[in-house]
């Protein structure tokens, strides 16, 4: 409608054709290379760093190469060492562990502090600040900071000391027993807020009529929860997920910072190990085998989690 | 939302609040008393006095403020396309960019260094700048043009008939009304790049280089400072992201619903 009206207003016949044409087409004069032209610098930087990359990762992966020397073709030598190397093991393993737990938790902390602050809660606006903070300091800084708590010597320690509950606080960094779970901790602690903000906005998106709907025929509170808005979060459980599950196979910092994978390897994670093998030790084609695997797998699980949503829809309304 | 207006739930509500907000804040603490340990305030002032200190920030607004600028730019062009203009394969290439979204950029270390290194980037902002604006693409992107895909097809048919080019709607009409969209991509692009700690470690050696998050290694390593001393810099280096995010937080979660939403 309001292009027939401007059309009228237009000086020449000319651009009111082209806006006809351009009602088809998208574009007036449809030029669809000079279109493309606009989303020239994004494909390239996206082809350039994550195709090309792939790309470069998967012929590497093939050879012996220090980055500097010529590749020396190994064939699946680096995959057959791979399989066998304990060390990568143990790091499939602790991010495995990583990732699965601080997921949960982050998700199902970051689910009910949502739910807590929805409605109209004194303080509301400081507490949704506060719980992203967080999120917002560096986690290189984090680490620093939680390897001081963890100190015996540290404040954290005397205090606990000073109430009497010294014995519960341990340097448990320094243990190998205890160390993922203090890393395990950090993670939670770091990323939680990030959890919070989606399901906060997840919230605010349902629908008020239906919440009302529900009270009206006398579910609680609880009810609510159960029956109306868990069905609903499907979609954000699998955002979370899938974005988390970058997060957690990247996690780098708050380990390299605070343990660098130790003590005795027991927070050596894909992370840290990609680090050690490619920066450290320049072990490029070897690196790029870790690589590859870690990226068929990471994909692999979510598309695993892309059609699991397809397949249960989300919600469908109980009488025809 | 959920819980009864009746006292017994309102307190039960704010206590738990209130222990997760004492959870949270008790590292914080503990940090600000470190920060305090031996000279008190005056660990700030020693930081504060430190030459190094202001060059690590200022490497970190550098490269920070270079970042946010190339974002936009290569964001507000490719979501205009990818919205509201028409090409062959435009689907299928921006669900390729979107494919980026769920590779993690570690997997990606070794081309990466490879790239940087035969471009003699090393030891240069553009180590960081590059890699950095590349791997925040597709999630920006797509906040922006989900932003756009909101914004009424009618009103660049309007700025056609009066006769403006595509650059001339992308400026003059849709920029104007883009204004959120483009903060929260600002803002998403401040923290992730303030925050950066992997592509300074592997990228800048140099001193003169470093990333503020470099800065406690280096003081550990380099001026044998009391560990009050580097808390008050740790503080220090983290005000500036909480600050934004305490003033910004409303612009940041309309941000986040409209790039989860719709």
């Amino acid at each position: 409608m309001s292009v027939r009206a401007g059309g009228g207003t237009a000086d020449s016949p000319g651009m009111v054709s082209d806006a006809r044409r351009g009602r088809r087409t998208g574009k007036p004069g449809n030029h669809p290379w000079r279109n493309l032209l606009f989303a020239l610098p994004a494909l390239i930087a996206v082809a350039l760093f994550f195709y090309a990359s792939i790309a470069f990762i998967v012929n590497a992966s093939l050879a012996d190469w220090n980055f500097i020397g010529a590749p020396k073709p190994v064939g699946l030598g680096n995959f057959q060492r791979l399989l066998v190397d304990p060390i990568f093991g143990k790091a499939v393993i602790h991010s495995i562990l990583y990732g699965g737990v601080v997921l949960f938790a982050q998700a199902a902390i970051g689910l009910g502090l949502a739910i807590l602050v929805s409605g109209r809660v004194k303080f509301g606006a400081f507490y949704k600040t506060l719980f992203f903070i967080p999120v917002i300091i560096a986690p290189g800084i984090l680490a620093y900071v939680f390897r001081r708590l963890f100190d015996p010597g540290g404040e954290m320690s005397q205090f606990m000391h000073g109430i009497g509950l010294g014995q519960l606080w341990q340097p448990w960094l320094a243990y190998p027993e205890t160390a993922l779970w203090a890393i395990i901790a950090m993670g939670i602690y770091s990323g939680m807020g990030g959890a919070f903000l989606i399901y906060s906005a997840a919230l605010t998106q349902i629908d008020r009529e239906i919440l009302e709907a529900a009270a009206i025929d006398g579910a609680s509170g609880r009810q609510s929860i159960r029956y109306v808005v868990m069905p609903l979060l499907k979609g954000t459980h699998a955002i979370f997920a899938i974005f988390g599950l970058g997060a957690a196979i990247g996690v780098f910092d708050i380990i390299y910072l605070s343990t660098e994978g130790g003590p005795a390897r027991a927070t050596e994670t894909i992370s840290t190990y990609l680090f050690k093998k490619s920066i450290v030790e320049f072990k490029g084609g070897y690196a790029s085998a870790i690589s590859l695997v870690v990226l068929v797998v990471g994909l692999l699980l979510t598309f695993a989690i892309l059609a699991f949503l397809r397949e249960r829809p989300s919600r469908k309304p109980k009488e025809a | 939302m959920f819980f009864g207006a009746t006292l017994r739930s309102r307190v039960g509500v704010q206590i738990l609040l209130i222990i997760t907000s004492a959870i949270i804040l008790t590292p914080l603490a503990a940090a600000v008393s470190t920060s305090l340990a031996g000279d008190g305030a005056g660990n700030y002032a020693q930081v504060l006095t430190l030459p190094q200190f202001y060059r690590f920030f200022l490497n970190s607004a550098f490269v920070t403020a270079v970042t946010i600028a190339l974002v936009l730019v290569i964001d507000t062009l490719a979501a205009f396309a990818f919205s509201k203009l028409d090409f062959r394969g435009r689907d299928i290439l921006f669900g390729l960019i979107l494919i980026g979204l769920v590779i993690p950029g570690v997997v990606l270390v070794v081309p990466i260094f490879y790239l940087i290194k035969s471009l003699g980037l090393i030891n240069t902002y553009w180590a960081v700048i590059l890699p950095k604006t590349a791997l925040l693409i597709p999630l920006t992107l797509l906040i922006m043009r989900n932003f756009f895909n909101g914004i009424s097809n009618e009103l660049l048919e309007a700025g056609r008939i009066d006769g403006c080019s595509s650059l001339q709607n992308l400026r003059l009409v849709l920029l104007p009304i883009a204004r959120p969209a483009l903060a929260v991509v600002a803002i998403i692009t401040f923290l992730s790049t303030w925050n950066e700690t992997f592509l300074g470690i592997i990228f800048l050696q140099k001193e003169d280089l470093q990333l503020i998050t470099q800065v406690p290694n280096y003081f550990l390593q380099l001026f044998h400072l009391q560990i009050g001393e580097i808390f008050a810099a740790l503080l220090l280096i983290s005000l500036p992201t909480i600050i934004a995010y305490a003033a910004l937080r409303k612009v940041v979660e309309t941000g986040v619903q409209a790039g989860m939403g719709k």
